[in-house]
């Protein structure tokens, strides 16, 4: 042991009630901590990288693919495993008994975990939006052998959207277990798509074949992606799952009305996207 | 209007069929108050509900004048309350710095400027501001400890509850914990749970020993040594008729009981007066007679 000396103790200055933020500040304050924490992880800038690669040779045939978030599948399996980690801390370490007796609920914690997911999908939208301005311009116009193809908003929303599904995952099964590491490596199993019915990233009717080696109307599947389905209904699928996983972390700690209607809320979304705008048929390659 | 006491009535914690806390009555005021006890006799159970992280199962608890049991209170309690758990649990990756730091939003401190003055007043207070930036798993066990003791330090809170607060401590260290624990405890309210009977000399106004999940004494160090006067003794054999016996490095034996006609006594500390308030659990069995 080090034999750092204790200094001549002053009486410490007061902590005046005025300084103290109510648990809203509080909240954003711990959200940042918890995003920047995210956002330096090795095992997420691992995935970043796996996913901005592709991004980068995203040109060509394949970029509406590339833009319509394929390549944030790295990222978003890596998000999910740091976020479980992350809602997993203090039970994995024992460090329960401090958390409590401090002045901020439980439910405030889990809502800041939720609110630091907002950094890795503000960072998937920018580089998404990078890369969409670089293969496309500003007129958001891909060309390819002739074909052309207007880039739609929505579609290159999905990234962002799939990164915030993947970490409320993160968040659900992290805040329910001591066991992070093996549950975490479970988690990622929700995102195969596991009865090929669910595609991760969708584009719509419009794509022309050229831009994806298939006929038009929508029977070009992979692991991820699938063509020809409405890619509004399929965001609305996507944010109802999230919604879905987050009110179920927030009910761990929060039985207010309002979660329960926000758990329907997100239910009824996620049904309706998932009939609607994830097409039966995605093949597993 | 909140009062700067604890207060708790025929107090019960019970798991299964066991009374942890079986209806302990006691009121601490400003001060340090030291708590003592065999392993198993309820000291950490008792802390944990001090702390608002355990709920009692009977028996009424005010903590600051509040109520622990409404949810309002409780955490107006909380905002005024330093806990230092028995077994912290550290976020080993974090820096030592990032740790109390983190506790302190958890503290509500948001004010990010203001907060890491706090953080590093803490960390200054029990001498780990040159480690700071030192990962807490690359960190000994007793650095480890001044940081759970940093974090309860946090916001100046009015009541202190401290679990083994000098447990993996050195010497220097122990003194120094003393030092800051008698400060403190000048305006506060300070429960310092301790195996540590020198800890209780040194620096606690009032002690109490528990044994079974209550009070089995109730008063101030030097009452409780003065219990073992005329009750502890030396002879060169081992005395069947004593409570506890053990033997010292001159190869004497010392007694703790009822002394036999012409016993060589001897004076007593605060640990004898303890261990005859304890009893036998208190010892190791080759100690209980």
């Amino acid at each position: 042991m080090s034999t750092t000396s204790i200094s001549p103790v002053a009486a410490p200055a007061a902590w005046t009630p005025r300084a103290r933020a109510q648990h809203g500040t509080a909240r954003w304050a711990l959200a940042r901590v918890e995003a920047r924490r995210i956002l330096a992880h090795p095992v997420f800038l691992l995935g970043m990288a796996a996913s901005v690669a592709p991004l980068a040779d995203g040109s060509g045939q394949v970029a509406p693919l590339t833009l319509a978030g394929q390549p944030w599948y790295p990222a978003g399996i890596a998000l999910l495993y740091v976020t479980c980690l992350a809602a997993s801390r203090a039970r994995r370490d024992g460090a329960q008994d401090i958390y409590s007796a401090g002045p901020l609920a439980a439910r405030v914690r889990t809502q800041a975990a939720l609110l630091s997911l907002a950094a890795p999908a503000l960072a998937v939208a920018a580089l998404t939006l990078v890369a969409a301005i670089v293969m496309a311009g500003t007129d958001a116009v891909l060309v390819f052998e002739d074909a052309r193809y207007g880039l739609r908003p929505l579609e290159l929303a999905q990234g962002a959207v799939f990164i915030a599904l993947t970490g409320t995952l993160g968040v659900l099964v992290g805040s329910g277990t001591k066991r992070a590491y093996p549950a975490a490596v479970g988690a990622l199993l929700l995102l195969v798509p596991p009865v090929p019915w669910l595609s991760w990233f969708v584009l719509g009717d419009g794509v022309p074949s050229a831009f994806h080696g298939g006929e038009a109307g929508g029977d070009y599947n992979t692991f991820a992606l699938s063509v020809g389905a409405s890619v509004g209904w399929h965001l609305v699928g996507l944010a109802g799952l999230s919604t879905l996983a987050a009110t179920a972390a927030l009910a761990r700690h929060d039985r207010r009305p309002r979660v329960a209607l926000a758990a329907a809320g997100g239910l009824a979304a996620a049904v309706a996207g998932i009939a609607l705008g994830s097409p039966v048929g995605g093949v597993l390659l | 209007m909140t009062h700067a006491t604890i207060r708790m009535t025929d107090l019960r914690k019970r798991y299964g069929a066991t009374d942890a806390i079986a209806g302990l009555t006691l009121d601490l005021g400003p001060g340090v108050t030291g708590l003592l006890g065999p392993n198993g006799a309820g000291k950490t159970t008792l802390m944990r509900m001090l702390a608002t992280v355990l709920a009692p199962t009977g028996g009424e608890l005010r903590l600051l004048g509040l109520d622990p049991a409404d949810p309002g209170e409780r955490t107006q309690i909380r905002r005024q309350l330093g806990y230092m758990p028995q077994e912290p649990g550290f976020h080993r990756h974090f820096t030592a710095f990032e740790f109390v730091d983190y506790v302190a939003i958890l503290k509500e401190m948001t004010d990010t400027r203001a907060r890491h003055q706090e953080v590093r007043r803490v960390l200054r207070d029990v001498g780990l501001d040159d480690v700071t930036s030192r990962r807490i798993r690359k960190l000994s066990g007793g650095m480890r400890r001044r940081i759970a003791l940093a974090q309860a330090l946090l916001g100046d809170p009015r009541l202190l509850v401290l679990d083994e607060p000098s447990a993996a401590l050195d010497p220097e260290q122990r003194m120094r914990f003393r030092e800051l624990a008698s400060s403190l405890g000048e305006e506060r309210i300070v429960l310092v749970s301790t195996h540590q009977t020198e800890d209780v000399a040194a620096l606690c106004r009032r002690v109490i020993v528990m044994r079974d999940g209550a009070a089995a004494f109730d008063g101030t160090p030097a009452q409780l040594g003065a219990l073992a006067c005329d009750r502890v003794w030396t002879a060169d054999e081992r005395d069947p008729r004593a409570q506890l016996w053990w033997r010292t490095a001159e190869g004497r034996h010392r007694h703790v009981g009822d002394p036999p006609p012409g016993a060589q006594l001897v004076d007593p500390t605060i640990e004898d007066g303890y261990l005859l308030v304890a009893g036998p659990t208190a010892a190791p069995e080759e100690m209980a007679a």
